[in-house]
């Protein structure tokens, strides 16, 4: 190893050092009295709506409810980063991504990047490798490019240093939280988590020619989504039918921005070439139609479901392989009526239900668009359930009435990162009998509910919930997901859907084009 | 501006005097400085206000204490399952016209797609009826507090803070008795629908499930099924807290004829020592706006209540009788003329100089409304009282073949900048293709991800009433492609309206025409 620490000539573009952006919040700190706002609505959220509470209190033997009032009883003497990152650590021990405290501005639309991306693969030998997969052309120096392998971080062995991080991020299964770990070993959304403690890593990595060198590279803060002038979150306010994974599709959006080629860096977040994108692949001598779906956060199922249409009507017959890695979530609908594109029969949706809380019931009884789950919540005073009857949040058949449907063989793609509305998906994939699933990890994301804003539960129970200062907020889950079919009533929470076959990625995988996973995906079409 | 208003001024107050001449002296503020003969001297301050010689009864704005607004721009429902049991019923209606396709989508569509347009609109048809206070506000994603109107739900008066609860839909029993009965507690009033339907139907339970609420502030919407025990059993309980209070029962008779076939006993209502107000109710099932509702409740006090009310207590029933009622939650009274009270004002034209003001007003129409004042601010009426009460920002519309004026867009209000032209338009936009507006509106809402109180957020309305079977395609953000909105209500109670009344053959309704040729 060379004896000098090498560092990057240039700053990334078009951001600042993660000092002077904490500097500039604490500038302004959060009245007391607004702690107690934030932490009291907190509490009610969790309480009364949050319809994983006893699912988690079981699986994580964690209590955010008596943690929430600790917290109450010590809010004086903590300082602005460490009221944040105790509030933000109550969800975190939740393991759901979806259920979240959101800090108010300036955090807001921006995020903590390194300017790189690492990804994780595993040699016939078993032996783990963590490339450096993309990186700002602006970042590259001193050998530290795209195949670069890193072997320490911050001094700590690469493996191990993944694994801590994993432990501290919310994904709900192992394999989730591994995959999240890596994720955010450089590149953190500042709205939905705590900004990191330290301001620079030190790595040691080899080079692709096999030289072992030291660089150090500084935290930098981008502005993550800004519309009209404002900070924006990447997912909507005002959205009842979403099952998202809000942080992970802000660091979607900025790896987009970043690391995809110039003409696909600035689309319309909601705009369907940022979603979706259509090719035939050539493997074997055989033509497979290859569809990427990497995110479901769109305005509407319909015209989601229209575009899917047009674009698997040129999928060849010999079968159509649909990859959703990576896929945060987003619209319900729009994922169960994308899968109805792809299914010559109805297909069956998941169930959604409500917690059988008081304020559950509230909301249930006001929103007439809910009043189908009260006479179930209200019964539950006499059958002691936690949870209502599931409904189906939409019709898929309905909303792709007239469209034209790819009936032939069909395989699906996952990893750890496949969540909500992507979990739902792939579970529908599974349950209706599509095809296998073949993942990156044996599990999805597991993210099992439909998630709405406190901003969205405010405009129905306004007795409730309250005001929140500066643009802070919370998401909760409030309406569990369970599956259809063979696995009928199975949650998706914290399970995911088990994939058929499991297929690690290689290093041509990770630093190629996936030639050995679409292979993979090829042979189970055959 | 501070304005005096001269002409024979029905006071509504405790002796329910009638001043001819009198003057109504409008602060600053928005309230009344005070209310004399017009020979007393003017108040401090007022000597050199306008002044308006308006030659017509000067009143105070009419009270609607029960509508749904965000429906309000649909024609009459012409639904074919008449007689309904009760208020679930119809919801399920699924022969032409059904329920969803006529009145849930058509105003899902709007309320995403045009909702400023909606509202105004909706404000304009009640102001056209001399309506100041409606109640019936729509959830929204942020709060309409009043474009045009005071909107009751919302109003914050006199603290800042809304004192007042509404529910359209049942609440749960517990949460009845362990939350909102204790916020009853003679600062809030809680507008309540209770047992709307038949008599002998299911919904009375409604009744016993809202015991714990029995008390001062609550205002009980329809009450059809209740029998004059209920409503003994109600003041009784009202008048065990307090002695000199009373519970107040919403009366809109158009929307109970039209859906049940009968109507709320009011007389054993009123026996019992309940305050009667009146509501138009919904346009799927009720009048234009609450001049309209009196004449409902005129023919039917006349033809099947033997003439129980008198005139003036009818006209009570839209002014000082909700005014009473929401003098719980509000500081300055509404719908009685005294010094203190809302500078909420109705000028209309004595136009059957011989009778008295009370049945004038019951027999007025559109036509006959002149100027229409807000929180003391000119907001429709005659070009020429228009001008002289100081409206700007004026817009023409023609009303029962007269020509009016009428000042949508407030330059003071950043969040709301249409005028009545463009109101019009919206509407129109989502009429002409309501697929491509529903799209349009649901690609603005995905494309925000700030806060919903952001003046640039997108305004949403939600309905207040129950969907029918809109509900799994409403979820996926999708309307039916063959959905159509009707074009907007008119404004006035004109011939196609009547025409539809005579359709339905209901016998109590079929006077109401005879009020308007």
């Amino acid at each position: 190893m060379s004896a000098t620490v090498a560092q990057p000539t240039h700053t990334l573009p078009d951001s600042i050092g993660l000092d002077a952006f904490l500097e500039r919040a604490a500038d302004d700190p959060l009245p007391l009295a607004d702690r107690h706002r934030l932490v009291a609505a907190a509490r009610v959220l969790l309480e009364e709506l949050y319809v994983h509470l006893p699912l988690k209190r079981a699986m994580h033997a964690t209590d955010p409810v008596q943690r929430l009032r600790l917290l109450e009883r010590r809010l004086r003497p903590l300082s602005e980063p460490q009221f944040h990152a105790e509030l933000a650590g109550v969800f975190q021990e939740l393991r759901d991504l979806h259920t979240g405290y959101q800090l108010p501005d300036p955090y807001r639309g921006h995020v903590a990047t390194l300017g790189f991306l690492v990804e994780r693969y595993v040699d016939p030998d078993g032996r783990p490798h963590h490339i450096v997969s993309k990186i700002d052309r602006s970042l590259a120096h001193a050998g530290f490019d795209v195949g670069a392998e890193l072997e320490t971080w911050n001094g700590v062995p690469i493996e191990r240093a993944i694994e801590r991080n994993a432990a501290a991020q919310a994904g709900s299964n192992p394999d989730a939280r591994l995959a999240r770990g890596l994720e955010s070993l450089t590149l953190r959304s500042l709205r939905t988590g705590p900004p990191p403690d330290e301001r620079w890593v030190l790595l040691t990595y080899r080079t692709r020619a096999g030289r072992r060198r030291e660089t150090r590279l500084p935290w930098r803060v981008r502005a993550a989504e800004w519309r009209a002038g404002r900070a924006q979150d990447p997912v909507p306010t005002l959205a009842t039918s979403l099952g998202i994974d809000a942080g992970n599709e802000a660091t979607r959006q900025i790896k987009r921005a970043l690391f995809a080629p110039p003409q696909a860096r600035r689309p319309s977040p909601r705009a369907f070439r940022g979603v979706v994108a259509y090719r035939t692949l050539r493997l074997r001598g055989r033509s497979y139609g290859y569809l990427r779906i990497f995110s479901f956060n769109v305005s509407g199922a319909r015209l989601f479901a229209e575009q899917l249409a047009r674009m698997v009507a040129r999928a060849p017959a010999e079968g159509l392989i649909v990859d959703i890695r990576g896929n945060p979530g987003g619209h319900v609908p729009a994922a169960e009526s994308a899968l109805q594109i792809l299914s010559g029969h109805p297909v069956v949706p998941v169930s959604f239900s409500l917690p059988t809380t008081r304020a559950a019931l509230t909301l249930a009884r006001s929103n007439p668009g809910f009043r189908v789950w009260s006479s179930s919540i209200r019964a539950a005073v006499e059958t002691g359930e936690v949870h209502s009857q599931g409904f189906p949040l939409t019709d898929p058949e309905a909303v792709t009435a007239g469209l034209p449907r790819y009936t032939g063989p069909k395989v699906l793609i996952t990893d750890a990162l496949s969540y909500s509305a992507a979990d739902v998906f792939a579970a529908g994939f599974q349950d209706n009998g599509l095809g296998p699933v073949l993942g990156t990890a044996w599990r999805t994301g597991a993210g099992g509910a439909n998630v709405w804003t406190h901003e969205l539960l405010r405009v129905w129970l306004p007795e409730l919930l309250g005001e929140l200062p500066r643009g802070a907020g919370f998401r909760v889950a409030l309406r569990r997901a369970t599956r259809a079919r063979g696995n009928v009533d199975v949650p998706l929470e914290d399970l995911g859907v088990r994939t058929d076959e499991l297929h690690e990625l290689t290093e041509r995988d990770v630093t190629g084009r996936n030639q050995d996973l679409l292979a993979a995906a090829a042979a189970l079409l055959s | 501006m501070a304005l005096v208003l001269r002409g024979t001024v029905v006071t509504f107050d405790d002796e329910h005097r009638v001043l001819d001449p009198g003057a109504v002296y409008v602060g600053d503020d928005g309230r009344l400085a005070a209310v004399r003969s017009a020979g007393q001297a003017p108040p401090a301050g007022f000597s050199d206000a306008p002044r308006i010689d308006t030659e017509a009864m000067i009143l105070p704005g009419l009270i609607d204490l029960h509508n749904h607004l965000a429906y309000n721009t649909l024609p009459l429902w012409e639904a074919v399952g008449v007689p309904y049991a009760h208020h679930d019923r119809w919801v399920g209606e699924r022969h032409p016209p059904d329920y969803s396709t006529s009145v849930t989508w058509p105003a899902k569509v709007l309320g995403h797609a045009a909702p400023e347009a909606l509202v105004k609109y909706v404000e304009v048809k009640a102001l056209i009826g001399g309506t100041t206070a409606i109640q019936g506000a729509p959830r929204s994603t942020r709060p309409v507090d009043g474009w045009l109107l005071r909107i009751v739900d919302n109003e914050k008066l006199p603290t800042g803070t809304d004192m007042v609860m509404t529910a359209a839909l049942q609440l749960d029993a517990e949460e009845l008795r362990d939350t909102r009965a204790d916020k009853l507690d003679g600062t809030r009033v809680l507008i309540y629908h209770v047992a709307e339907g038949r008599r002998g139907s299911t919904v009375h339970d409604e009744f016993v499930e809202l015991g714990p609420c029995l008390k001062p502030g609550l205002i009980g919407v329809h009450g059809t099924a209740l029998t004059g025990a209920d409503f003994g059993t109600w003041q009784d309980a009202v008048a065990a807290i307090d002695a000199a209070a009373r519970g107040t029962v919403v009366w809109s008779p158009f929307s109970n004829y039209w859906l049940y076939h009968e109507t709320t006993s009011v007389v054993d209502a009123d026996r019992k020592g309940l305050r009667i107000a009146l509501g138009s109710d919904w346009s799927p099932s009720g009048t234009k706006h609450v001049l309209g509702e009196l004449k409902v409740a005129d023919a039917v006090n006349q033809l099947e209540m033997g003439g129980h009310f008198s005139d003036r207590e009818l006209c009570d029933m839209v002014t000082a009788n909700p005014g009473d009622a929401l003098a719980t939650a509000w500081g300055p009274q509404v719908g009685r003329l005294r010094r203190g009270s809302a500078a909420d004002l109705l000028v209309l034209d004595r136009h059957d100089p011989g009778r008295d003001v009370y049945r004038n007003l019951i027999n007025a129409t559109e036509r006959h409304v002149r100027l229409v004042l807000v929180r003391g601010r000119p907001f429709y009426g005659t070009p020429g009282l228009m001008t002289a009460a100081g409206a700007t920002h004026t817009d023409t519309l023609t009303v029962a073949g007269l020509k009016r004026r009428v000042a949508v867009r407030q330059p003071d209000r950043g969040d709301a900048t249409l005028d009545w032209p463009g109101v019009k338009r919206a509407l129109e936009r989502v009429r002409a293709d309501p697929v491509a507006a529903w799209r349009s509106a649901q690609d603005a809402l995905a494309d925000w991800g700030g806060p919903l109180d952001d003046p640039e957020a997108p305004l949403v309305l939600f309905g207040d009433m129950p969907e029918g079977d809109a509900g799994t395609f409403a979820a996926a953000a999708e309307v039916p492609q063959d959905l159509v909105v009707p074009r907007p209500d008119p404004l006035t109670h004109d011939a196609a309206y009547f025409a539809a009344v005579a359709r339905s053959g209901v016998p109590q309704l079929q006077h109401l025409a005879e009020y308007y040729t």
